[in-house]
């Protein structure tokens, strides 16, 4: 029998925030244990949450590029469990109704085009963190407590361990782009759950799944998601049926083992949040953030690519961050030379940034400056190889590329009557090669090229160069003259 | 609805709660049994409020006003360092990294 895989993914994603979801504690990763706690996320009794609002107006945004729909009176609940990184014994948790409600995500796999339905998002607290060392002990640390998180859930709509990842890098990039989370898996910052369950091809109601709990590499979903469609083919296949249950995922075997089954799951008993109002979104606010919500990355990598002739790696760089894409097609509005720009900011820019440790918008190096310098290269006043060797200077200068290279003697000499005359001394110093030249060796003008490269010391124009050589060697030139 | 032994097992374990307090046997079934009918009679209590026409009546989620001001995303001075001694102070067990520190859990 062939059987279908059926998957449905719940990402749990950190939200960029400051400040965490219900106190004034900073929102950030690591740092010494129990550094960033106060008695609202250690869960000290009497002490009442406050709702950041950015962390209500990311999940919105996060919403609105999914297509979700607002729900514009949303509440909390509590829900029960008992461990020793959740210091108030209960999650605070969105149930009914969740802040987004259902959408769709569009997405690409294996070369085309695939699409899972939302079921819901909503708004929970993240636990503090268990280090479990030694035999008797466990040591908490409740720095992550309280920190902001939506939870995504998708529909079972997923039909292979490789598509659901490509959805998660999709959701992923997605996020990153639009600023709601930092999307940094190492830190935990996008984790998934994953449902899985086969059904004979052609079926439409559901096996019984399990659930892969907390996966926070791309990598771990693929291997756990193929490790369990495995495990399940083989009991369907041989008559078994498969339990309905929570498994772990260990990297280091790359097997699944059953943690609990579902029946004893606990139960969570949510009832809603006595601390809390409900969060109201105005329509207007909404409204709002519908309208700042900028081009999808994808399409927009998509238009650099079709409209703009960039190859797929330069427009995926150029559309990782929207102030990035804006500060292009800002470039690109002075200097509409798309690939000459990409090849900037790809060849020079970024990597200048990236060793000085800097993002692009902290270098005073704005889009005038990048088109100019597009333009310097493009009319042949500079060559590209001392566009780089001028380029962290350019940088720290505030000056012009053209500026910079008179000053330092390397403009591009493009004046036709001097290089004439360079072109013509080459000849005449090399008449053996001239001769073979003209006798067929065409290969022998890159010579040429060259000694006329060394007696400009580099600053000739080699296009010019070439076909003043070409000129010169074929004739139409007198070289004696 | 009546509360058995079974929920009351059932209901304690979800809390971690012994309700038989470390015994067995009759005194473990004596004090289910106990349990049972506390339960069922709060559940009883409860069931006055079915007694009463509420259709109607939006179901009230809490006694606070509708709505309150969400807070300003910004980080308090200190950032959540402050209390830091104050609350590990608190917990019975610590170590010297600032770790709070508890019996063994996977």
């Amino acid at each position: 029998m062939s059987w279908e895989t059926v998957i449905g993914l719940e990402l749990h994603v950190q939200l960029q925030t400051r400040s965490k979801l219900f106190c004034r504690c900073a929102n950030a990763f690591g740092g010494e244990p129990n550094s960033r706690v106060c008695p609202v996320c250690a869960g000290m009794p009497g002490a009442l949450p406050v709702i950041n609002k950015e962390a209500v107006r990311l999940a919105v945004r996060a919403g609105l590029a999914m297509g979700c729909s607002l729900n514009l009176l949303s509440r909390f609940s509590r829900k029960s469990y008992f461990y020793p990184d959740l210091p108030n014994g209960f999650q605070t948790s969105q149930w009914e109704p969740p802040i987004c409600g259902p959408g769709r995500l569009e997405f690409e796999t294996g070369g085309r085009k695939a699409a899972a339905r939302i079921n819901r998002i909503h708004l929970e607290n993240d636990a503090g963190k268990c280090l479990h060392e030694g035999a008797l002990f466990s040591l908490v640390d409740l720095n992550r407590a309280g920190t902001p998180l939506v939870e995504i859930v998708t529909e079972p709509d997923l039909r292979a361990p490789e598509e659901a990842v490509d959805f998660m890098r999709h959701l992923r990039r997605l996020l990153v782009y639009l600023g709601v989370t930092d999307g940094n898996m190492e830190e935990g910052s996008l984790r998934c759950d994953v449902n899985i369950s086969l059904r004979p091809a052609g079926s439409s109601s559901y096996g019984t799944r399990a659930e892969l709990k907390n996966l926070n590499s791309f990598n771990s979903v693929l291997e756990a998601a193929r490790h369990e469609q495995a495990r399940q083919m083989e009991i369907l296949e041989s008559g078994g049926a498969v339990r309905q249950e929570t498994r772990h995922y260990d990297p280091e075997s790359g097997l699944t083992r059953g943690l609990r089954s579902k029946e004893e799951a606990p139960d969570y008993r949510y009832f809603p949040c006595p601390d809390l109002p409900p969060v109201l979104l105005e329509a207007e606010e909404a409204e709002e953030l519908r309208a700042a919500l900028p081009e999808a990355p994808d399409k927009r990598q998509a238009r650099f690519e079709t409209e703009l002739g960039l190859n797929s790696d330069e427009a995926a760089v150029l559309t990782s961050s929207p102030a990035l894409a804006d500060y292009f097609e800002a470039a690109l509005r002075l200097h509409p030379k798309a690939r000459r720009l990409a090849a900037l900011i790809l060849g020079e820019l970024l990597p200048e940034c990236e060793r000085r440790g800097l993002r692009r918008h902290e270098i005073a190096f704005g889009p005038e400056r990048l088109a100019d310098a597009a333009r310097a290269i493009d009319e042949g006043k500079v060559s590209l190889r001392a566009a780089h060797e001028l380029f962290p200077a350019l940088l720290e200068s505030g000056k012009g590329l053209e500026e910079l290279a008179a000053a330092r003697g390397l403009l591009q000499l493009s004046d036709s009557g001097a290089l004439e005359e360079a072109a013509r001394a080459a000849v005449r110093e090399h008449p053996e090669e001239a001769a073979a030249y003209r006798a067929g060796k065409s290969k022998l003008l890159a010579f040429f090229v060259g000694q006329v490269m060394k007696s400009t010391k580099g600053a000739a124009n080699p296009g010019l160069v070439s076909d003043l050589l070409k000129a010169c060697l074929e004739g139409k030139e007198n070289v004696d003259k | 609805m009546s509360i058995n032994k079974e929920t009351v097992l059932h209901t304690a374990g979800l809390a971690r709660l012994d309700p038989a307090a470390g015994a067995a046997g009759p005194e473990a079934e004596a004090a289910l049994g106990l349990f049972a009918g506390h339960m069922g009679n709060i559940i009883k209590y409860m069931d006055i409020l079915n007694q009463v026409d509420s259709s109607g009546v939006e179901p009230l989620f809490s006694p606070l006003s509708l709505s309150a001001p969400p807070a300003l995303d910004l980080v308090s001075e200190d950032g959540g360092g402050r209390a830091r001694e104050l609350l590990l102070a608190n917990a019975p067990q610590r170590d010297e990294r600032g770790f709070f520190v508890v019996p063994k859990v996977l």
